[in-house]
């Protein structure tokens, strides 16, 4: 069972660093910015 | 159970399998799982065997990513829309000033209202965001106005025309009032290109025809549309994620300011470095004005198409210093003031500027273009309301309907 509960650990951080990664893909891809102002 | 079992760690473990007639079986029967042959673990071989399971690779580990993952991207595309973005928008800002997510949630919000109300709609960039106070406007207009409209002020950073022709598609078709449009030189010097690198159509939650439109006309891509909000507006979400983050975690509502020039001491630095700006900005109005005013026309042409919304044209102040200063200032604005002119006759729209019926000074700017006097924020505010007003009973024209 501990063993499991790690691997499910394993998969939840797995899991959420690939999700990430592919948000971060697409806003490069699309080049995608949040706005700053810069003067008018 | 399992509480029993760890209190029944003062026993060594065994790895053999366990027995019923064993000692500590008959003294403490909560362990009966062990006894009937399972493995006694202690603590630490737990935690060694969790540690193990987390850093070593399996297929159950593999199982829970894919879900993890596939369930993100499922729930993103089956809950967000343009309604959750409407109602939670504001955890994605970045900060109090991010008016790229305070128009998009207005925008959206207005789009799935009723067109049972007149409407005033204003838009332009930091320099109209800058000239009037909202609630100044508001209050007036409900002195003035019999049915007051509500007032939607749609200003952003740096907005370009085809932003302005992007955010007025989220008017509701019938919809009756009035649209106004801050021009300000800076704004038409800035073409499809310009808003690309800029962030293009990730800087708001919604995607627009008329914007696509002018992208394509550029000769620049446009990602399709799919009809799936998460998939059309995925450049939008996924930069603003990471804000979105933040913000859960900080537990932080951003509460956003409607001018941070409000109150702010004039900068002299700024004042210079925009005169700076505009020694190219000549060449660049030159080049690009005639793109913002054929944005110009689509979004009248929208409007009477789809709304019976009227378009009042504005002129934000200046500091009079600007131009008294750079003299390619006053060569832009004097260009800027005669195109307007000449556009407004053609299209028989009004075309109006606050500077003659209120007096501003140099003290009264943060720099070359912001205003920052509390006071004349108000003023400015009031006077909207009155060209507003105007607007609203003048009778119909051609510019009206084309």
């Amino acid at each position: 069972m501990s063993r499991k509960l790690g691997a499910v650990l394993q998969g939840l951080v797995l899991g959420g660093l690939l999700t990430w990664a592919q948000i971060n893909a697409i806003a490069a891809a699309t080049q995608a910015a949040i706005f700053h102002y810069q003067g008018f | 159970m399992y509480a029993g079992a760890y209190n029944a760690l003062a026993f060594r473990p065994t790895d053999d399998a366990g027995d019923e007639r064993r000692p500590q079986c008959r003294e403490h029967p909560s362990i009966w799982r062990e006894c009937k042959g399972e493995t006694l673990v202690t603590v630490n071989e737990s935690v060694r065997r969790f540690w193990a399971g987390a850093l070593t690779p399996s297929l159950l580990a593999i199982v829970v990513m894919l879900c993890v993952n596939l369930g993100t991207i499922a729930v993103a595309l089956a809950l967000v829309d343009q309604d959750f973005v409407a109602r939670h928008g504001r955890w994605l800002a970045a900060n109090r000033f991010d008016y790229d997510i305070l128009v998009t949630t207005g925008a959206l919000d207005l789009a799935r209202s009723e067109a049972d109300r007149p409407l005033v709609v204003v838009l332009g960039n930091s320099t109209m965001r800058a000239m009037f106070s909202e609630q100044a406007l508001r209050e007036h207009l409900q002195q003035l106005a019999a049915d007051a409209p509500s007032v939607h002020k749609f200003c952003t950073s740096r907005q370009a025309v085809l932003d302005a022709a992007a955010i007025i598609e989220r008017i509701p078709d019938g919809s009756a009032g009035v649209v106004v449009l801050g021009l300000s030189p800076g704004m038409m010097t800035l073409g499809a290109r310009e808003l690309q690198n800029a962030g293009g159509s990730s800087r708001y939650g919604f995607r627009s025809d008329l914007y696509d439109e002018g992208m394509r006309g550029a000769g620049l891509k446009v990602a399709p549309r799919s009809r799936l909000y998460a998939v059309d507006n995925a450049a939008f979400l996924s930069v603003r994620v990471p804000r979105l983050a933040i913000n859960l975690l900080l537990g932080r509502r951003i509460e956003f300011v409607e001018s941070g020039y409000l109150g702010a001491q004039p900068d002299r630095v700024a004042f210079e470095a925009q005169g700076r700006l505009y020694g190219h900005l000549w060449q660049d109005y030159a080049a690009r004005s005639d793109e913002s005013l054929r944005a110009l026309d689509a979004i009248r042409e929208r409007l009477a198409s789809r709304t019976r919304m009227r378009l009042l044209l504005v002129e934000p102040p200046v500091n009079p210093d600007f131009p008294g200063d750079y003299p390619v200032v006053a060569k832009v604005y004097a260009a800027h003031a005669q195109t307007m002119r000449d556009y407004a006759a053609a299209a028989q729209l009004p075309y109006v500027t606050p500077a003659a019926a209120i007096s501003v000074g140099h003290a009264d700017f943060i720099d070359g273009i912001h205003l920052g006097n509390p006071d004349l924020f108000k003023a400015h505010g009031r006077w909207l309301a009155e060209r507003v007003v105007e607007r609203l009973q003048a009778p119909t024209s051609a510019g009206d309907l084309q």
